[in-house]
C-alpha cells in the first residue's frame, strides 16, 4: 500500500477538505504523493457558500475534528449531491455518537461516516478508495443517462446519432440488453447477441426469460423489477438456456429505464461468466465427489480391517455396503470357469441368488467385465446398442457396475452391482474407482489366501519329507530345520536351531574341503557330494547333500539351503559291490591265467631252454682242454639275463593273479598295453598272428587299477585271438588303437580281422557266463565290462563285420 | 616290443655256400644266441634267422648242412616252412625244436620228414649229436645226387641206337644178342659199346653197371 501511494501517480480525482487542521492535512498529503488534488474549503462559512459546482467537482469530502456541527454541514452537502463519499475526522471518544447522529440524519447520504483521528495512516486510502466509488458510481448513472436519452429521444428523431450510439455500444466489452416493463427484448448489442447466442432482430419482442433456464424465470423477473430510486444492486448469476450447443452463465445488473412515453423497462449488463461459473461449479462437484470418496474409502477400511471378521464375511460386507452405497438390490461376487459363472456369493432381494448357483457367462455383463481392465458401467440397458437382455432371478438388468477380479495374473471372476431400473445419474468415477479397489481388495486376499494355502502345504510338506533340510543364514547359522534332520542327526530342532552347520563335522573332510565348498555356495554355486557325519551320539553316517543358495530381492545371498539323505546303507552296499566286483575280476584273472598256461608255459621255456644251452655250452668250454675264460664268462652273463627274463615274467603273472583291493593310481595306458601284451605275446605267437600296437602317441594318464585294466586288455586280444583262427595266418593281423577321445577320455580300441561275431550273438556278448568258445568260463566281456564301468568309463563293440571287430573302451583321465 | 621285433626283416641273400652250415631259425634271440655258440664250439659254421620267412628268402637248393627250427613262430611256423620246403624239394634235414610238444604237431611235423624232434630245454650233447647225424646224412644224400647229375650228363651225349644198345645191355644180354635184336652186325654192337663205355667214362662192364644203378641206402 504504501508503495503504491509513494509512487507518482497522475491525479485521479479531487477531494474538498474543510477545517482541517494544518498537520493532519499535511500527514495526509504527503502520503497521497499527488494521487488526488485537494481543494480547501476554509470553515463553515465557505461551506455555506459553496456552489453545487464546487461540491459536484469533487469526488470526496473530508471534514475536520474541529467543526463544531460536522454533521449539519454533511447534511448540506448531501443537499447537493446525495452521492458523494463523506468522511467526517473525530477524536476516538466520538465516534460512537457520531455514527448515532448520521444514523438518525434522514437527510444523509448512505457513504458518509466517521473516521477516528487515531487511525490516519489508513486515511488517505480510504480517501482513494471513495473517490473511486464515486467516480464509478457517476460513470453508471451517466452510461444510464445517455442510454435513456438515446432510447428516449434520437431513436425517433435523430437516426444517424441512434446508429452512432449502437456502433458505440456493439464495440463494449460487455453486454448491454434492453426490455420493456414486460420483459420483452427491446434492443441488444454485439456482444449480448453473442452471449445468447442470438442476433438481435430475431429476438426483439421475445420475453427475455426465454433466453434463461426456468429454474432462473423467477430470480429474472424479481431483478428486474426495479425502482428508479432504489439503490443499484449487487449484480447476479443467471443460466443462459442453451440454444446452440452449450448452456452459458451471465452476471447481469439491472437499471431502470424510462421512455418518453413514460413506459418503465430495464437494462441489463451482462457479462458472460461461463467459465468462472463452470470452474466454480467443477471444483465444488469435484469437492463433494471427493468426500464422498473419502466417506466411501471409510467404510470400506471398517469392513476390511475389521478384526473378528473372516474372509468370507468381509466379502458379504462389503456387497451389502455396495449396494447401499450404489443404491442397486443385486450385489455379486463371482468365479469364472470356462463358460460357466459361478456365484460365490451373493446379495439380493429375498435372498432370491444363492451362493453355489451358476449362469452362464454368455448371457451375463460379467462377461464383458471380465476381460475389462477397467470397471464395466451401465446405467441404461435398455436403450444400450447390445441386443443382450440379461435376467437375474428374473429381474431385467437395467444398471449395471462391475470389475473383474484378478488374482495373481489371472482372472478369477467379478464383483458386480445391479439393478432392475435405469440409473438417473451416470456412475460417478468415485463409484468406479471404489469398484476397483473392492475387486483389487477381494483379488489380494484371495491370493493371499491362496498363497497362504500353497505355503501351508509347503512347509507341511518340508516338515513331513524324508529328506533332512536344514536352512541357515549366510553365516551357516541354522533357522530351521525339519523332522527328518532331527531323526537323521538326533539333534532336536531347539538344539540345533541357531547354531552352526559344522556341528555334524565329523572330520573325515579336512578344513580345505569345507572351505573349497563354503567358496563355491557363496558364489550361488550348488554343491552336491557324499559328507560323512556325525550324528549327536558320535556315530557317523553318509549323507547325499545338495546345498543350494536361497537370494533376497536384492539379489544377495540370505540363506542356504541344504538337504540330504542317509546314503550309509548305500555306501556299504557300493563298498560291499566294489569288493566283490574286485573278486570276481581275481576270479575271472585266475581263470584267464589257467586258460593261458599254455602260452605261458611256452614264454617261460623260452628263457629256460636258453639258460640251459647257455649253461650246456659253459660246461663244455670249462671242460675243454683249452678253456677260454672270456667265452664262459660271456655265457654265464646271458645266464643271468635269461634269469631275470624268466624271473620277470614271474613277477608279471604273480601281480596279475594277485588277489587283492582295486588300487586306483595315474597310470600310463601304454605301460598297461605293454604288460597285457607281454602276458599274451607267447598266445599270439602260437597263433600266428601280427600284433601292430600305437606307440607314437602320447597320451595323458589316466586314473585306473593298472591290473583290472590288463585284465580287459587281455580278454578282449584273446577273444581276437579266438574269432581270427579260422582266417589265414598272413591275415591275422590285430591293433591295439590308443586315442585321445574329445571329452577328457582316453579310448583304447581292439581291431582284429576275424570272422567278427553273429550277428544273433551281439546282444548277448556282455552277458557272464554267455560263451562261444569251447573253454573258459564266459564271464570275460561281462567282467571287462564291469570293470571299466567301475572306473567311470564305457566299453562296447564299436564294429562288427564279417572281417573283423573292434572293441573299444574309454576311461577317463586323471 | 613284440611287434617291431616281428615286423624287423633282416634279409640278404647269402651267398649260396656249399660249405655244410647250421641253419638256426628262432624268433627268441637269447635261445637262436644259445644255440649258435653251442654249435660254434665245435667249430661248425652257423648262420641264424629269427623267422622263416627270413630263411625262406636266403634259401637257395644249393646249401648244406641242417635246419635248426623252432616250431612256434608268429607269421610263418616251423611246421609251415618244413611244408614250404618239402614242397620246393629242399632237402636239408630239419631238426625241430620245440617248447612244448604236443601230440599232434611232432606227428605232422615226423610225418613231414622232420630229422629230429626236440623239446626245449634240450641237453647239448643230443643237438650236437643230431646236428651232426644229421649233416652227415645231407652230405651223402649230396654226394649221390652229384654222381647222379653226372652220370645223366653223360647219357645225354649218347645217340639213339647207343641208348638202344644200353638199354639192352642193362637187361644183361650179349654183343651177339643185340646184335640179333636189332638186327645188325656183332662188330657193329662192339663199335656202339666201346663208345657208350668212352662217353660215359668208364671202361669195365661193371663200372657202367655200377653208374647206372641208384645209390646204395646201406651206404
Amino acid at each position: 500500500m504504501d508503495m503504491s501511494l509513494g509512487a507518482v501517480h497522475p491525479c485521479i480525482g479531487r477531494v474538498a477538505a474543510m477545517g482541517v487542521d494544518a498537520a493532519t492535512m499535511h500527514r495526509v498529503l504527503s502520503r497521497l504523493d499527488g494521487l488526488l488534488s485537494w481543494d480547501e474549503w476554509r470553515d463553515e462559512a465557505g461551506a455555506s457558500d459553496m456552489a453545487p459546482e464546487g461540491i459536484l467537482q469533487s469526488d470526496a469530502v473530508l471534514l475536520g475534528a474541529e467543526l463544531s456541527n460536522p454533521v449539519s454541514v454533511a447534511q448540506r452537502v448531501c443537499c447537493i449531491d446525495k452521492g458523494i463519499p463523506v468522511l467526517i475526522l473525530a477524536r476516538p471518544e466520538r465516534v460512537a455518537q457520531l455514527e448515532r447522529e448520521i444514523i438518525f440524519s434522514p437527510s444523509l447520504g448512505s457513504d458518509v461516516r466517521p473516521w477516528p483521528m487515531a487511525d490516519l495512516d489508513r486515511l488517505p486510502d480510504a480517501l482513494r478508495v471513495a473517490v473511486e466509488r464515486r467516480q464509478q458510481r457517476s460513470s453508471y448513472q451517466h452510461t444510464i443517462q445517455s442510454a435513456q436519452l438515446h432510447l428516449g429521444k434520437l431513436t425517433l428523431f435523430q437516426p444517424e446519432v441512434t446508429h452512432y450510439l449502437d456502433r458505440l455500444l456493439d464495440r463494449l466489452p460487455v453486454g448491454v440488453l434492453t426490455v420493456d416493463a414486460s420483459g420483452a427484448v427491446l434492443s441488444m448489442n454485439r456482444r449480448a447477441e453473442a452471449i445468447f447466442g442470438s442476433a438481435e432482430r430475431e429476438v426483439l419482442g421475445m420475453p427475455l426469460r426465454s433466453f434463461f433456464v426456468s429454474a432462473d424465470h423467477g430470480r429474472l423477473t424479481d431483478c428486474l423489477q426495479i425502482d428508479r430510486r432504489a439503490e443499484p444492486r449487487a449484480p447476479r448469476i443467471f443460466e443462459v438456456a442453451a440454444r446452440r450447443g452449450e448452456s452459458g452463465y451471465v452476471e447481469a445488473t439491472a437499471a431502470p429505464l424510462a421512455y418518453h412515453a413514460g413506459q418503465r423497462g430495464a437494462m441489463l449488463i451482462l457479462q458472460d461468466v461461463t467459465e468462472r461459473v463452470r470452474a466454480e461449479r467443477e471444483r465444488t462437484r469435484a469437492e463433494q465427489d471427493l468426500r464422498a470418496h473419502v466417506k466411501v474409502l471409510n467404510a470400506f477400511h471398517q469392513i476390511s480391517s475389521a478384526q473378528n471378521l473372516g474372509f468370507e464375511d468381509k466379502a458379504r460386507h462389503l456387497l451389502e455396503f455396495g449396494c447401499r452405497h450404489l443404491g442397486l438390490p443385486f450385489g455379486l461376487l463371482t468365479r469364472i470357469e470356462g463358460d460357466v459363472l459361478h456365484i460365490v456369493d451373493a446379495v439380493s432381494p429375498g435372498e432370491a441368488i444363492h451362493p453355489g448357483a451358476t449362469m452362464d457367462l454368455a448371457l451375463t455383463y460379467c462377461d464383458q467385465t471380465h476381460r475389462l481392465q477397467h470397471p464395466l458401467s451401465i446405467e441404461f440397458a435398455g436403450i444400450g446398442p447390445g441386443d443382450l437382455r440379461v435376467h437375474i432371478a428374473g429381474q431385467r438388468i437395467e444398471s449395471y457396475l462391475g470389475a473383474r477380479v484378478l488374482v495373481g495374473a489371472n482372472v478369477f471372476g467379478t464383483i458386480a452391482f445391479a439393478g432392475n431400473a435405469p440409473r438417473a445419474a451416470p456412475f460417478s468415477s468415485s463409484d468406479r474407482e471404489t469398484m476397483k479397489l473392492m475387486a483389487q481388495w477381494i483379488g489380494g486376499q484371495l491370493e493371499r489366501k491362496r498363497n497362504e494355502a500353497q505355503m501351508r502345504i509347503l512347509s507341511s510338506a518340508l516338515e513331513q519329507a524324508a529328506d533332512s533340510v536344514a536352512i541357515t543364514d549366510r553365516e551357516g547359522v541354522i533357522q530351521y530345520v525339519n523332522r527328518a534332520y532331527e531323526r537323521l542327526t538326533g539333534y532336536h530342532k531347539d538344539e540345533a536351531v541357531g547354531r552352526k552347520m559344522s556341528i555334524l563335522r565329523s572330520g573325515a573332510h579336512g578344513a580345505a574341503f569345507y572351505d573349497e565348498l563354503w567358496r563355491g555356495i557363496k558364489r550361488g554355486d550348488i554343491f552336491r557330494g557324499i559328507l560323512i557325519n556325525r550324528r549327536k551320539d558320535g556315530s557317523t553316517y553318509h549323507e547325499d547333500k545338495t546345498i543350494t543358495s536361497l537370494r533376497g530381492r536384492t539379489g544377495d545371498i540370505t540363506h542356504f539351503v541344504s538337504t540330504g539323505h542317509d546314503v550309509s546303507e548305500r555306501h556299504k552296499a557300493e563298498e560291499a559291490a566294489r569288493l566283490h566286483q574286485a573278486e570276481m575280476a581275481h576270479v575271472a584273472r585266475l581263470s584267464t591265467l589257467g586258460e593261458m598256461t599254455s602260452g605261458l608255459a611256452h614264454e617261460l621255456t623260452q628263457p629256460l631252454c636258453a639258460i640251459t644251452t647257455y649253461a650246456q655250452t659253459c660246461l663244455r668250454i670249462a671242460n675243454s682242454s683249452a678253456a677260454d675264460l672270456g667265452q664262459i664268462r660271456y655265457g654265464l652273463d646271458q645266464v643271468v639275463r635269461q634269469a631275470e627274463l624268466g624271473g620277470a615274467i614271474f613277477m608279471r603273472l604273480r601281480k596279475f593273479g594277485r588277489k587283492g583291493e582295486t588300487v586306483m593310481r595315474p597310470t600310463a595306458m601304454q605301460e598297461v598295453i605293454r604288460e597285457a601284451v607281454s602276458l599274451i605275446g607267447a598266445d599270439l605267437k602260437q597263433a600266428q598272428i601280427s600284433l601292430h600296437v600305437d606307440d607314437g602317441q602320447w597320451l595323458p594318464k589316466v586314473r585306473v587299477d593298472p591290473i583290472q585294466i590288463e585284465q580287459v586288455i587281455l580278454n578282449l586280444v584273446r577273444n581276437s585271438i579266438d574269432s581270427m583262427s579260422a582266417v589265414q595266418p598272413p591275415a591275422r593281423q590285430l591293433f591295439i588303437r590308443t586315442a585321445r577321445a574329445s571329452d577328457g577320455e582316453v579310448k583304447v580300441s581292439i581291431v582284429d580281422h576275424g570272422h567278427g561275431c553273429p550277428a544273433e550273438l551281439v546282444d548277448r556278448l556282455f552277458e557272464p557266463f554267455f560263451t562261444t568258445k569251447p573253454t573258459g568260463l564266459g564271464i570275460g566281456l561281462g567282467i571287462s565290462r564291469t570293470i571299466i564301468e567301475a572306473h567311470g568309463g564305457r566299453l562296447w563293440l564299436e564294429a562288427n563285420a564279417p572281417h573283423g571287430t573292434t572293441f573299444s573302451f574309454t576311461l577317463p583321465l586323471c | 616290443m613284440l611287434g617291431t621285433a616281428m615286423m624287423r626283416q633282416t634279409p640278404g641273400k647269402p651267398r649260396p655256400s656249399t660249405e655244410p652250415t647250421v641253419y638256426i631259425v628262432d624268433d627268441n634271440s637269447a635261445v637262436r644266441d644259445a644255440i649258435r655258440w653251442l654249435v660254434e664250439q665245435v667249430k661248425l659254421p652257423t648262420r641264424t634267422f629269427e623267422s622263416a620267412t627270413e630263411f625262406l628268402a636266403a634259401y637257395h637248393p644249393a646249401i648244406a648242412g641242417c635246419l635248426v627250427l623252432d616250431m612256434r613262430m608268429p607269421g610263418m611256423s616251423g611246421l609251415d616252412l618244413q611244408e614250404k620246403l618239402l614242397e620246393i624239394g629242399a632237402t636239408l634235414p630239419i631238426i625241430i625244436v620245440t617248447g612244448h610238444g604236443d601230440i599232434p604237431v611232432t606227428v605232422r611235423a615226423m610225418k613231414a620228414g622232420a630229422f629230429e624232434f626236440l623239446q626245449k630245454p634240450f641237453s647239448d650233447q643230443v643237438l650236437l649229436d643230431s646236428i651232426a647225424a644229421a649233416m652227415r646224412k645231407h652230405a651223402v644224400l649230396l654226394e649221390r645226387r652229384r654222381r647222379d647229375s653226372e652220370s645223366g650228363a653223360a647219357l645225354s651225349t649218347l645217340t639213339s641206337r647207343e641208348r638202344e644198345v644200353l638199354r639192352l645191355l642193362r637187361g644183361g644180354n650179349s654183343s651177339k644178342l643185340i646184335a640179333a635184336a636189332l638186327d645188325i652186325s656183332t662188330r657193329t654192337v662192339e663199335g656202339h659199346r666201346a663208345n657208350i663205355m668212352a662217353k660215359l667214362g668208364v671202361k669195365t662192364l661193371p663200372q657202367l653197371v655200377n653208374k647206372l644203378l641208384p645209390p646204395d641206402p646201406a651206404q
